[in-house]
């Protein structure tokens, strides 16, 4: 048959048509068993990933990680689950931290300044050390100061220091002293407790903020996944701002900011009236006490009146708390005020009351572990000792200052001056990753390695109840992408002092060959030399040793009433006038440290949703009454400063408190944390707490002013359309032993009862309307 | 232990668990190789976020009450988003998942109105990383171009790299062996994933023997999601102590 072109397109077009018309009368087979007809990356298997076993000084408080590692670079970051500490859990800031390491900011130069006036330029590495060979010889009156470490790095910080004949001091922006000089005065122990929240019936915590980022939130996490399994265990907090454990906890209660004490009297007096313990628990506990304070002074009704708590739920507590295995901690705001010793005293005492010390689901003391070339402490130094320390600086007495992991010149109050303080000191030499406040004060800049480049030991904060060591190793090569020029913080030092040791990872290594030789094959590694013992502290992350516990003695409670400040709440009286409290909080993004990671950055906060800015929450109610709506831009003004925020109203927070996030509003660091936000820790006042020195940051008034102008607050809130308002849905609720069905039919008829109600309202308002409108 | 053949996978989440950390957020990001959601993204509603906890408040001060949710793609067996595909770019596989084939999608966004769990998301820009950053994007995942849809994907690079590890190994895969990297993040194990064909997995078991306290988001659409979720339980639900304090009101 011979076709035309005209014929041939006409058969082509019916018969294309006829494939349509067919198959459209039901899908093709093939369609039905398609897969993914292309490989992509997720089809095939790229390379062999590695993981190593490590942790994270800085951030993570010796948590045990696994970093993984694919073509040389940093990939991602879990829980280690082998490490007995965190369990697998993580923090959620882990993989943050990668996005410091491979910051498009991050320093590979060292920097000075020539003079006090200057501006910092490069020079090279080999000028750079002859200054720094200068500036910290054995001539000079030298003073080290990094975060609160307990480390090898610590160990070396101070070796250093004592060589010059020097000082070595620690900060950290919220600081916890107090909450270390309360357990001491209880425990008699400079560690902090294991407490077992894992396996109590009841928790009662104060101010600390355990679930987000007391302490150890990795550890605390996975305790609070166990509590909330099987025998589901039951959470009241006592805290005025509304954080994520008062979110997540069974009874939130909010006390007027410094009267955290008087409820925990209160809840010891219901104990004791009621007898809601053993008799000779009771004894025990008031013998601490001057006759009659507990008893009579602290009935539930009076403290409802002085601290705006109901009644109701401190008997709750009280009840609670008495039963079962049941554990008291407290932290955070708690310990922050011109009171906070007494608070955190008091609080922690409860738990001689209700018996919870040395057992399970209590309190576990844990051993205090000596290890050679491990020095440091973890508790900071208190604002008492950096207003002395500060003094010296400032009237020129120290040549040389070397700070190392803490921005101080971004976290310390304005009227700690540490700006004027740094340009009194000659030489100011700091070491960093990214640029920031402090490297922008100081006269030599040394570009710094990351902990997946550096070796480190560690013992973790808490202990897990026994002796643990955590290892910290470098999974990537200082040479790597990103990192180029960066400079060992450990290492150096030995260079400036080499009868400190020959390396850092030689010092690291001592620690763990020392294990080796102390455990007798006790612990988590058994071996046969030392190589072999190293090898399985590298595999598994550390080293660790049930057996090493502390051993069980008797408690002698003070009275806490013999405290200076015991009872004085003057300072922190929050009335609901012009002035506010204030109660600044951390987030992800810690004191700043996190502020240059994108993903912490875009990581929104629990409560508000909020992210990339500083807002302050303020109660909706009294936000309305003040005409504040969200977004509005809001200054806060103290003693000490002034910032700008925008304001977030919601339901949650105490009337006349204002609460402001940490980490934003440095004035130099990198391109994602550089002009966003205001830095709240500024405006706070210098004042603390008379009894221990602790920086009391918790005691700050500010007035309110509306600035007139309106800014979108960029929150995650919003950008999802919330789903149909039906009560219980999405997050159903239901009462123990309650089933879902049974609680989505409960919701259903409210949620008709109230349709039916609205309906009838509405038609009894239009038969009105009609009424009026046929009388006009 | 698992047999290929059959496996559904699924997810299991306790909302009593859940604190709203958002760890399980920024895992995601890290792992799919999300686009940075820098201010403007949020400021103009276009935040990319396979996962997110939704926070619910209840009541007035001082009775007041948070609830938090994770949100991701419910991988549903009757699943709105896949009719409505011109181009078959998301569809239901043999395993239970809802596949985005990235390199077939067009831009209709047609699955993402017809998502009523709002868990689909367009790539308005082309998305990008400072140089330094892209050190540590994860090659097991598609970098997806500007016009396309994306989701949660229950982490497959993980179900596929998992898959073939154990068949390497000549071994059936265990439960607990692959987790998504939400579920990795959790440090309170609030989210559990597993396949729901073998009775003996943790997913499984905790489907049906907390099933008094199991619900799924939207019954009514008849949707049939492969997420499932456990009630938050309240002790004092019906105990009342809100009583405001008299003398000293806030």
């Amino acid at each position: 048959m011979k076709l035309n072109r005209r014929e041939f397109l006409s058969l082509s077009g019916k018969s294309a048509a006829g494939a349509v018309i067919f198959a459209a009368c039901s899908i093709p087979e093939k369609e039905l068993i398609v897969q993914s007809p292309v490989d992509m990356p997720e089809d095939l298997v790229r390379g062999i990933d590695t993981w190593y076993a490590t942790s994270w000084n800085e951030g993570a408080s010796g948590d045990g990680i696994l970093v993984r590692v694919l073509e040389g670079r940093v990939k991602k970051i879990k829980g280690n689950p082998d490490h007995p500490v965190n369990r697998g859990a993580a923090r959620s800031n882990l993989d943050s931290a990668i996005q410091l390491h491979y910051n498009p900011d991050r320093l590979h130069d060292h920097k000075i300044r020539r003079s006090k006036k200057g501006v910092l330029s490069n020079i090279s590495k080999n000028d750079a050390n002859k200054l720094i060979s200068e500036a910290t010889s054995k001539d000079k009156k030298i003073v080290v100061v990094t975060n609160p470490t307990r480390s090898t790095e610590g160990w070396v910080s101070e070796k250093f220091a004592e060589s010059r004949g020097g000082r070595y001091l620690t900060y950290e922006a919220l600081e916890e002293s107090n909450l270390y000089e309360a357990i001491y005065d209880i425990f008699e122990t400079n560690e902090i407790p294991h407490f077992d929240i894992a396996n109590a019936d009841n928790v009662l915590s104060f101010g600390a903020n355990w679930i987000e980022n007391w302490i150890s939130p990795a550890e605390y996490g996975d305790a609070f996944g166990k509590l909330r399994s099987g025998n589901r265990g039951f959470i009241a907090h006592v805290e005025p701002r509304f954080s994520l454990t008062a979110a997540s906890s069974d009874l939130w209660v909010s006390p007027t900011p410094g009267k955290e004490a008087e409820i925990a009297l209160s809840i010891a007096n219901i104990i004791i009236k009621e007898k809601l313990v053993p008799d000779s628990q009771i004894k025990d506990f008031l013998n601490k006490f001057p006759e009659g304070k507990v008893e009579f002074g602290y009935d539930p009704h009076d403290v409802q009146t002085r601290t705006g708590v109901s009644a109701k739920k401190i008997n709750e507590i009280a009840h609670r708390i008495s039963k079962g295995n049941s554990i008291v901690i407290a932290g955070g705001s708690t310990s922050a005020y011109t009171n906070g010793k007494f608070n955190t005293y008091v609080a922690f005492s409860l738990n001689v009351l209700i018996g919870s010390i040395g057992k399970k689901g209590g309190v576990i003391l844990n051993p205090e572990i000596k290890s050679d070339y491990i020095g440091g402490d973890v508790k900071p130094n208190s604002l008492k000792d950096w207003q002395e320390e500060l003094a010296q600086w400032r009237a020129g007495y120290v040549d040389t200052v070397i700070i190392k992991g803490v921005d101080l010149a971004y976290s310390m109050p304005n009227s700690l001056d540490i700006r004027g303080a740094l340009a009194n000191v000659e030489n100011v030499i700091s070491f960093g990753n990214i640029m920031n406040e402090t490297l922008d004060a100081s006269d030599i800049i040394i570009p710094e390695t990351t902990f997946f480049e550096e070796w480190g030991s560690e013992i973790p904060n808490p202990l897990p109840g026994y002796k643990t060591i955590s290892l910290q190793q470098p999974v990537v090569v200082k040479e790597g992408p990103g990192a180029s020029g960066a400079v060992s913080y450990v290492d150096k030092l030995i260079e400036l002092e080499p009868s400190i040791g020959s390396s850092n990872k030689s010092l690291v290594k001592k620690v763990f060959e020392n294990e080796y030789g102390n455990s007798e094959n006790k612990g988590s590694i058994i071996a046969e030399n030392k190589n072999s013992f190293m090898n399985g502290v590298q595999q598994r992350g550390g080293f660790w040793n049930t057996n090493e516990i502390k051993d069980p003695k008797n408690i002698r409670l003070k009275n806490p009433f013999d405290y200076s400040n015991g009872n004085s709440f003057s300072e922190v009286d929050s009335s609901y006038g012009e002035e506010f409290h204030l109660i600044p909080f951390t987030t992800i993004l810690m004191d700043g440290k996190l502020s240059n990671s994108p993903w912490a950055q875009q990581s929104a906060d629990g409560i508000t949703t909020a992210v990339w800015q500083t807002w302050v929450e303020i109660n909706s109610n009294q936000a309305k009454e003040l005409n504040i709506k969200e977004g509005d831009i809001i200054f806060l003004k103290s003693d000490s400063g002034e910032i700008k925020c925008l304001a977030y109203p919601h339901p949650a927070v105490q009337p006349g408190t204002l609460c402001v996030p940490t980490g934003q509003g440095t004035l130099k660091g990198g391109r994602y944390s550089s002009d966003r936000g205001s830095n709240v820790l500024k405006i706070l006042s210098g004042k603390s707490d008379d009894e221990s020195g602790a920086f009391a940051w918790a005691s700050t008034k500010v007035s309110l002013k509306r600035a007139g102008g309106n800014e979108k607050l960029p929150k995650f809130e919003g950008n999802v359309e919330a789903f149909p308002a039906e009560p219980g849905v999405p997050v159903l609720v239901v009462a123990p032993g309650q089933t879902a069905h049974e609680a989505e039919e409960e919701n259903h008829h409210k949620y008709q009862e109230m349709l039916n109600f609205r309906k009838h309202h509405d038609e009894e308002n239009h038969d009105e309307n009609q009424k009026t409108e046929k009388g006009h | 232990m698992v047999t290929e053949e059959k496996r559904s996978w699924g997810m299991v989440i306790d909302t009593d668990k859940c604190n709203g950390c958002n760890g399980c957020v920024t895992a995601c990001q890290a792992e799919n190789n999300i686009p940075l959601n820098d201010q403007n993204k949020f400021e103009r509603g276009r935040v990319m976020s396979w996962i997110r906890i939704e926070r619910y408040w209840e009541g007035e001060f001082p009775d007041v009450k948070a609830r938090f949710i994770p949100i991701l793609c419910q991988h549903c067996a009757n699943a709105p988003c896949e009719p409505v595909c011109p181009v078959y770019a998301t569809y239901h596989n043999e395993e239970g998942l809802n596949i985005q084939v990235y390199n077939r999608c067009v831009g209709t966004r047609y699955c993402a109105n017809g998502c009523p769990y709002i868990v689909r998301f367009f790539n308005y820009w082309e998305p990008a990383w400072p140089e330094d950053l892209r050190n540590h994007l994860n090659p097991d995942v598609t970098i997806r171009s500007r016009g396309i849809m994306e989701k949660c994907s229950f982490c497959v690079q993980r179900i596929k790299r998992g898959s073939r590890n154990a068949k390497e190994e000549n071994r059936e895969l265990q439960d607990g062996e692959i987790k998504p990297a939400c579920q990795e993040a959790c440090s309170t194990n609030a989210i559990v994933f597993g396949d729901l064909n073998n009775p003996n997995s943790e997913v499984s078991k905790l489907s049906k023997s907390e099933s008094d306290r199991k619900y799924t988001l939207m019954p009514q659409l008849n949707t049939d999601p492969n997420v499932m979720y456990l009630a938050t339980i309240d002790p004092l639900k019906y105990k009342d102590l809100g009583e405001k304090a008299k003398s000293n009101e806030h």
